[in-house]
């Protein structure tokens, strides 16, 4: 650290020099950080302009990408009206694989059928469980 | 006695219709017949003029297809991302080389292999280790059998690229898959071809439908008052009678995946058609059989063979996912999760 006091006394020019050239220097400092806040500033709301001015664009979107956007746009709907009916879009429900609607039931055991001798209208048993429709099994 | 169910062969296995109303029967069978056809033409690996096959003989070029094959693709597809790819419809060179190269009826027969099948695929394909020495045309001898020599494929190993290698175009309605990838739709064509199937046959119907095709059961319209009564077993093809359980369903599908079916032998012993993506190879035998129930039938068949490829961690995930299933272990024990019912279980 200089003793300015001991300088002003000794060398008053030399000491005048060196608080300009400090001075100047800070200058130069807040003159830089002025800038890059500046600069930061500008670009921040040039970026928000052009996203609300042209949203959804790049800078590769230029006139002969757009042609080929628009040729493809009507590609596509020429294959859409000529490709082959597609299965319907999935819902949420269906992106997992999906539980039943209700679950199996343990079906009724079957029922033997009652003795021709002990039936009569009035204590007839339940009818025997139909048989199984299909069996599910390996193939 | 008026029928209100048909049975007949169907994509290599047995198909049923059963309807709510036996004037509904002829229509809702055609319906089915109908469906079967066009998913047989579009998906199958083994007709030479099936779409799928030139999708596979592409080598790597676009095909253009049909909406019917576009739509089995992306329902594998998705298959595929939904399982974090347990599910995956590029085993079709795995399978191939482990001598899944023709209809199954013929792989179980011997009729030796098919021309150009049984091939090692393009590059990913390996012996597998220690597996049995090569004979000429794939016939060997069954081991202790004195009866004929019978062809028995020779067993090698094919990387299974990833359903990621396949590339679905929606719009130009074109399928592309590299040069050597081999599509495989076993596990979810013919449960989509069931819920189709379901849905045209109840509409012409106008009644209530069961559809099986194989085993997986797809439902449409009103069911009976008391739902549809199924028995859930190992085989599609056993009786009514086979030890399983009997439930009862009034909506969506149910699929069953097993082990037990479509094995055939090799030269290295028995195979399966269940196949770990991850590894090539048939899935472990935690589970011999797996069937959920679901909103739809290709949704069950999704669950029940990421299931079978999942082993123990099959149990929470389908816990997670709240899908009623019913596990049965290698050794016959059996597990009810989610809410399958428990009762009149008698498999052991």
């Amino acid at each position: 650290m200089m003793d300015l006091g001991r300088m002003d006394r000794d060398h008053p020019d030399r000491a005048q020099a060196v608080r300009e050239r400090d001075a100047a220097l800070a200058r130069i400092g807040r003159l830089r950080r002025w800038l890059i806040g500046g600069t930061a500033a500008l670009t921040a709301g040039a970026a928000a302009l052009v996203s609300a001015v042209a949203p959804g664009r790049s800078l590769g979107a230029g006139p002969t990408a757009a042609k080929t956007s628009a040729a493809s746009a009507s590609a596509n709907a020429d294959a859409t009206r000529t490709a082959p009916r597609l299965p319907p879009v999935a819902d949420p429900n269906t992106l997992g694989l999906a539980g039943p609607a209700q679950p199996p039931q343990a079906a009724p055991q079957p029922q033997s059928a009652p003795a021709p001798q002990a039936s009569s209208p009035s204590d007839q048993s339940p009818a025997p469980a139909p048989p199984p429709a299909a069996v599910s099994g390996g193939s | 006695m008026v029928d209100t169910s048909a049975r007949f062969p169907a994509l290599g296995s047995i198909a049923v219709v059963a309807v709510t109303r036996p004037d509904a029967l002829a229509g809702a069978r055609a319906a089915v017949e109908e469906t079967v056809r066009a998913f047989d033409l579009a998906c199958s690996r083994f007709r030479e003029d099936s779409e799928l096959s030139a999708v596979n003989a592409a080598g790597g070029r676009a095909v253009r297809v049909s909406p019917l094959l576009l739509e089995a693709i992306a329902a594998a597809v998705r298959a595929a991302r939904l399982t974090d790819g347990d599910v995956d419809p590029t085993v079709g060179a795995a399978l191939v080389a482990l001598g899944y190269d023709r209809d199954f009826e013929a792989v179980r027969g011997g009729a030796g292999p098919a021309p150009g099948g049984a091939v090692p695929a393009p590059g990913g394909a390996v012996p597998i280790p220690g597996g049995a020495v090569p004979a000429p045309g794939g016939a060997v001898p069954i081991p202790g059998g004195a009866g004929p020599t019978v062809s028995r494929p020779t067993v090698s190993l094919a990387a299974v690229p990833g359903w990621r290698a396949v590339t679905l175009d929606p719009v130009a309605g074109t399928i592309r898959v590299p040069r050597g990838v081999t599509l495989d739709l076993g596990a979810t064509a013919k449960a989509l071809a069931a819920d189709r199937a379901a849905e045209l046959a109840g509409a012409s119907a106008d009644a209530g439908v069961l559809v099986s095709l194989g085993g997986d059961i797809a439902l449409a319209g009103p069911p009976p008052p008391d739902g549809w009564r199924v028995r859930v077993t190992d085989d599609h093809r056993a009786g009514l009678s086979a030890p399983g359980q009997d439930v009862t369903l009034r909506a969506g599908g149910l699929a069953t995946s097993s082990t037990t079916t479509r094995r055939w032998e090799t030269t290295t012993g028995r195979v399966h058609h269940v196949l770990d993506p991850g590894t090539g190879r048939p899935a472990a035998g935690v589970w011999r059989t797996v069937s959920v129930s679901a909103a739809s039938c290709l949704e069950a068949n999704i669950a029940s063979t990421a299931a079978i490829v999942r082993g123990a961690g099959a149990i929470p995930w389908l816990e997670s996912l709240g899908l009623p299933s019913r596990l049965v272990g290698a050794d016959g024990a059996v597990r009810h999760v989610a809410g399958w019912p428990a009762e009149g279980d008698d498999l052991g």
